[in-house]
């Protein structure tokens, strides 16, 4: 029951305590619903391997939801793969076999929604062998999307109480499954890209072919994240493998199997033509992305070269009397240098690699060709070639070469080892690495870069700001963490292709508004990151957010369309010495969360007050998700007035949250957090079967009375496919009539199409439609006629104006003129003044609320009103 | 004790105390005493609770002059408890013997568990656990650690990756009469600290671990913003300690006891708002830096409320720990308990009254188990870790 006005009495000991109870209970929530979040944020935050931040991840799940099993899953075409548990044993089947497709699973990864089920509603086939024997009482499926509504992964939590899981747990559990999703792709691509920066060269130097083919089928799946692989001879063909031909034409092939396993054959190519192919299969049908394309062509360019070599170096061992023939045709160059460190034999490829001759090299010093900086490896290696057996060095090539074309250093790789039968004598064979190590740098690049706009990704962030925050110098380090605003709208409208552009878009005018010491960074998704060095204060911090706010403030354009984007920005600051960079990210993403809370496009740095009133958003959040339950929800109801004779015509219902600790707090409070966390669905049902309750039991006591109800509803309420149906379904319980129930609608919620088809179906019930705050927003007349709505409110800036400003009066007169030509009744809000009154009444308005009537009050006060009246028919002003 | 009705076959145990001086007649005349219990059945599996004044493995030879290469399993401890009888810390060892039928007990050591804790937990839960065809349909692993190796939770995570929700888990970390110095615990003949005994409890009902502390919460709940490992630094933004100390109750004073750690404050502790809304107790002290310190890390950001607790409190709880215990296990012959010594600290000249409570209410079923430095009860999610609990399992 809702809780209403109690007459004064002085509160007695039990109920001062069961007060305390209840403010200890809700704070409690509030704590853990925070708590919660922020340490899913650090475990997110912390540098890890996917497969540790997998299972950290769900760890902390089953820690702060106390669920007794967390699965992660990934959705085939007819099961669902366990990647992730908590709670599983680990000779579980169920890691092999997977699960079904079914029940409560089926819906949300076919519909692609959320569903929570509890106590009876759970059926046998919601839960999973692994919890037989175990109470399960509640569980939540989280659909996790891989873009193009298409539902590819499935976070699910069980747990034994018969409590279902709330609307904030819910809301918690999506943002952590998406961010984890993220996370975990950023962090592969990471890994694979350091994997094949590491061990990609060493395959060149493999020279036995068996050996080769076992690196290369080993190396491939690390790179490519594949299960299997294998490199075919195109010698020893196999017509039954798919792709064959494609690869063997000399192009890379991506395809799926006849056992449904998904194939990435990657030609290694020699000369122009196929000599192999390198094969990876992944059991479970995922596709092969572009990413693991490349990868495993830069393997196979590199198995390419070692067979090169190994061809060579098996005619090598087969004669050892075509030595000297065999190392001077071999590409590699082979050196032999004497004690003093001068060349005493040098083969011909010295020649073709850097364009120094024989006879010129012959009783030179191999140092003298070196670069100055590198002298010093490659004398301690030639003095003692057992403890450095392999060094990288540049050598000058021979000014007017053709190698000098190439540049004026080459890269070289030498292997040293003592001649046969010399203590002083060394063999040097050496090859060009030019082309490898710009390979390397390339993908030690990449992996530190975000492959879509080349900004910096996650990791190479965390080092900068590790970096950063470890030198001395009196300012500190501050970062920004910048979300874009319904991104994901752009995404469904206009396609991925074009969201992508965006991004792009978006970094390059973040490029112009960074300063020359800062870092720009793109986490993924539409995250965007600044890294701040040398700022003083916040309002600094502050500062660089607004220069974000005002890059993005003009329009995009997008496939010739303008789209306007703005971004959620959160800011930090970060003393050298004390902060640390995974502490930073997290707060900055907390200060975003703030920023997107307080109204989207703004920018929310954190001190130490803003962090508290974060924290106090955070909690505003949880406490609301309560209210319903708590009964601390009330409806106050302002009338609606004749404004000839003040008789009451019926009321608005307006929603007050009386907070056990702060008392009441304003709709503009927590209307916006109702409908960032979706409960004003719930909320807004609440308030409709309460007004019409109230409304039946005036009727009642009032036959004959014609009155009505007002109830708002949000454009969030709006876009709820169900909610016709539960709207509907309240009006009828309560035993109202349809047409006794207005909606009230605000301008700029009621232009989608969607929303017309609420309205329709609304309005061919009965249920009739007000425009609230008519003029405030863009008043488009062809809305007027496309939505059944049978009122205009006129805001009550207008009616303030209205005795002041000629302007005004003649508004308000072309919009009764309006509602005139379309039938229209219409009211005026926020009449406080008698003079008001009568202006209104001589411009024809017939309608109207304000404090010059009532002010919104209790159910009680509303029928006192109903009763004796507004008072205002005493006083008619005319 | 020994309990047999003839008709359905229950656990044979028997248990016996020594207060004497010499480790090895200790050892030995305790298990003789124990062994007697068993009317001849052979031992499936040997307790061994031990003040840490003996030389451990003299104790070990005594006892296994007697019990054979049955089982061993062990820890040091700060008191220990028998059938209501209660050693207080430094007084002896107490000793169980526990026959085979019907349950099945697989014991395995870990070492190493200061450098990874985590991995520690998964070698001894793959090493306990049969393989499912040999695995009974319930079971239950019994885990003895050392408890000053470092992170206890994520020894109790690494078992539970490997053994999945359907194990629960039980057990205590070492003690060593109130010392903060070196806690061990005992497999076989060996003697070992920086490690973990585990036992598999295979069984043919399913096996319940319950527990139980008796804390109230002061005040309203708080947040943890500031922590580094087990150093508590800020709590809502403000200085721990001034927080800390604003939520004691005047009237008490720090307790000290000859051997505990300085600065342990036994009655209060933080307590861990748990999804439900209940509390896991996370035990204090303020170190000679003046920093306070929790036995083991709070979660960074997490909510907590200060708890506290007297001696009517405290000893309330071990009726409820009993018939929870015994709930579903009509044919149990014995609860074990491990409780903690922050109780025991608090109980004061009470300390030996929950040893006869815990043997009231459990009469005519045994009662046997040892002052802890943190107890373990897995039961749901992934957390088991508790301080200033106690925490029991009827076998």
């Amino acid at each position: 029951m809702v809780t209403r006005h109690r007459p004064a009495a002085a509160p007695s000991q039990q109920d001062l305590r069961s007060q305390l109870d209840i403010a200890i209970t809700a704070a409690s929530d509030a704590y853990r619903h925070s708590s919660r979040l922020i340490r899913v944020l650090t475990v997110l935050g912390k540098p890890s391997s996917p497969a540790e931040l997998v299972e950290e991840t769900l760890l902390v799940l089953s820690e702060v939801f106390s669920a007794e099993l967390v699965l992660a899953l990934r959705v085939t075409s007819d099961r669902l793969l366990v990647t992730g548990s908590c709670g599983t044993s680990e000779d579980d089947p169920v890691h092999v076999e997977g699960l079904p497709i079914a029940g409560a699973a089926a819906v949300a990864a076919t519909r692609g929604r959320v569903v929570s089920l509890a106590g009876a509603d759970l059926s046998p086939e919601d839960v999973p062998p692994t919890l037989e024997g175990l109470v399960t009482g509640s569980a939540v499926w989280v659909p996790v999307g891989a873009g193009e509504d298409r539902v590819d992964e499935l976070l699910v939590l069980y747990r034994c109480t018969t409590e279902p899981f709330t609307p904030t747990e819910v809301q918690i559990i999506g943002s952590v499954a998406s961010r984890l999703r993220l996370a975990v792709e950023s962090r592969e691509r990471s890994a694979a890209l350091e994997q094949l920066a590491r061990s990609g060269h060493r395959l060149a130097s493999v020279l036995d072919l068996e050996a080769l083919q076992r690196e290369a089928t080993q190396v491939l799946p690390q790179v490519a994240d594949a299960d299997r692989a294998e490199l075919v001879l195109v010698d020893d063909p196999d017509p039954g493998r798919p792709g064959w031909e494609t690869a063997c034409g000399g192009a890379p092939f991506r395809g799926t199997a006849p056992d449904g396993s998904a194939v990435l054959a990657a030609p290694v190519v020699r000369d122009g033509s196929c000599m192999a192919v390198l094969y990876a299969y992944r059991r479970d049908g995922r596709t092969f992305s572009k990413d693991a394309l490349e990868s495993a062509t830069v393997v196979a360019t590199s198995v390419a070269a070692a067979m090169s070599n190994a061809e060579l170096y098996r005619a090598l061992a087969a004669s050892e009397a075509s030595l000297r023939l065999i190392t001077d045709s071999i590409s590699d160059m082979v050196a032999v240098v004497d004690g003093r460190g001068l060349f005493a034999y040098a083969s011909p490829s010295h020649e073709r690699a850097l364009g120094h001759t024989v006879p010129d090299l012959l009783g030179r010093a191999v140092l003298d060709l070196v670069h100055p900086d590198d002298q010093p490896l490659l004398r301690t290696a030639i003095a003692q070639p057992m403890c450095h057996p392999r060094v990288e060095y540049r050598v000058r090539t021979r000014p007017g070469s053709a190698a000098a074309d190439e540049g004026t250093w080459r890269w070289v790789e030498s292997a040293l080892r003592p001649a046969p039968g010399s203590d002083t004598r060394l063999v040097l064979s050496s090859r060009v690495v030019d082309e490898r190590r710009r390979l390397e740098e390339e993908l030690r690049h990449r992996a530190m870069h975000d492959p879509l706009t080349g900004l910096a990704n996650r990791t190479l962030t965390a080092d900068w700001l590790e970096a950063a925050l470890a030198r001395e110098a009196d300012s500190c380090v501050g970062v920004l963490f910048c979300d874009l605003d319904k991104f994901k709208e752009v995404n469904d409208r206009l396609g991925h292709e074009a969201g992508d552009e965006l991004l792009v878009q978006v970094a390059d005018r973040l490029r112009g508004c960074v300063r020359g010491g800062d870092l720009l960074a793109r986490f993924g998704g539409d995250e965007f990151v600044i890294a701040l060095d040398g700022v003083c204060d916040h309002a600094e911090v502050e500062q660089a957010g607004q220069r974000v706010v005002s890059a993005l403030s003009g329009s995009f354009l997008l496939r010739g369309e303008p789209v306007e984007v703005t971004a959620s920005i959160g800011g930090v600051l970060g003393s050298r010495r004390s902060a640390e960079p995974g502490a930073l990210l997290r707060d900055a993403d907390a200060a975003m969360y703030a920023a997107k809370g307080a109204g989207r496009g703004g920018v929310q740095v954190f001190d130490e007050a803003a962090s508290r009133r974060a924290l106090d958003r955070l909690e505003l959040r949880s406490d609301l998700a309560h209210a319903v339950a708590r009964d601390e929800l009330v409806v106050h109801y302002q009338p609606l007035v004749d404004l000839l004779d003040g008789a009451v015509l019926g009321f608005e219902a307006l929603v007050r949250w009386l907070h056990p600790v702060r008392g009441l707090v304003p709709p503009d409070q927590f209307i916006p957090v109702a409908e960032e966390t979706g409960l004003i669905a719930d909320i807004g049902t609440w308030v409709l079967d309460e007004a019409c309750r109230q409304l039946a039991e005036w009727q009642a006591e009032h036959p004959g009375r014609a009155l009505r109800m007002s109830v708002n509803v949000s454009a969030a309420q709006l876009h709820d496919p169900t909610a016709a149906a539960r709207y509907l379904q309240g009006i009828t319980a309560a035993g109202v009539q349809p047409r006794d129930v207005w909606l009230e609608v605000t301008e700029h919620s009621s232009v989608r199409s969607e929303v017309s088809v609420f309205a329709h179906e609304m309005h061919r019930s009965g249920v009739r439609f007000a425009l609230d705050d008519f003029g405030t927003a863009y008043s488009n007349l062809g809305d007027l006629t496309r939505l059944p709505v049978e009122a205009l409110k006129i805001d009550r800036l207008f009616v303030s104006r209205l005795t002041a400003d000629r302007a005004e009066r003649g508004l308000v007169q072309a919009v009764l003129a309006v509602a005139r030509s379309l039938d229209l009744q219409v009211v005026a809000e926020g009449v406080e003044t008698q003079e008001q009154r009568e202006e209104l009444l001589a411009l024809g308005c017939r309608q109207a609320q304000g404090y010059l009537f009532s002010r919104p009050v209790p159910a009680e006060a509303a029928a006192e009103l109903l009763r004796t009246g507004t008072g205002m028919d005493l006083v008619t002003g005319r | 004790m020994n309990r047999d009705d003839g008709r359905v076959r229950q656990l044979r145990v028997g248990s016996a105390l020594s207060r004497e001086g010499d480790p090895t007649t200790a050892g030995r005349e305790a298990a003789q005493e124990a062994v007697r219990h068993l009317q001849g059945e052979t031992p499936g599996l040997v307790l061994v609770f031990a003040s840490i004044r003996y030389d451990l493995p003299a104790l070990l030879a005594g006892i296994r002059e007697v019990t054979g290469d049955a089982p061993l399993v062990g820890a040091t401890s700060s008191g220990q408890l028998s059938d209501g009888e209660f050693l207080a810390p430094g007084e002896g060892v107490a000793l169980m013997v526990l026959g085979g039928e019907p349950y099945q007990f697989r014991t395995h050591v870990v070492r190493g568990l200061h450098e990874d804790a985590n991995q520690c937990g998964r070698e001894l839960a793959r090493a306990v656990l049969p393989s499912p065809g040999e695995r009974a349909p319930h079971g239950a692993v019994m885990l003895l650690a050392d408890s000053l190796a470092g992170d206890l939770p994520g020894l109790l995570a690494g078992i539970h990756h490997v053994a999945g929700a359907a194990v629960p888990v039980v057990g205590g970390a070492a003690g060593a009469d109130r010392s903060l110095d070196v806690t061990y615990v005992f497999h076989g003949d060996e003697v070992l600290n920086d490690g973990a005994v585990g036992v598999w409890i295979g069984s043919p009902r399913p096996l319940r671990v319950v527990y139980g502390h008796g804390w109230q919460s002061d005040g309203l709940p708080l947040l943890v913003t500031k922590v580094d490992g087990t150093a508590v630094h800020e709590i809502g933004g403000r200085p721990a300690l001034d927080v800390y100390f604003e939520h004691f109750r005047s009237e008490d004073p720090l307790i000290s006891h000859e051997g505990a750690t300085a600065g342990y404050h036994s009655a209060h502790a933080f307590g861990l708002i748990e999804p439900d809304g209940s509390q896991l107790v996370r035990g204090a002290f303020i170190d000679g830096d003046g920093l306070l310190r929790t036995f083991s890390p709070l979660p960074p950001y997490c909510a907590v409320q200060i708890m506290s607790a007297g001696p009517e409190e405290l000893l309330a709880v071990s009726d409820t720990v009993v018939n929870d215990a015994l709930d579903g296990a009509d044919d149990a012959s014995v609860i074990l308990t491990f409780s903690c010594v922050a109780r025991m600290d608090l109980l004061a000249d009470r300390s030996a009254e929950e040893a006869e409570l815990l043997h009231r209410a459990a009469a005519p079923v045994s009662t046997f188990g040892f002052y802890t430095y943190g107890e373990f009860a897995r039961t749901t999610s992934v957390s088991g870790y508790h301080n200033a609990t106690i925490t029991a399992l009827a076998l």
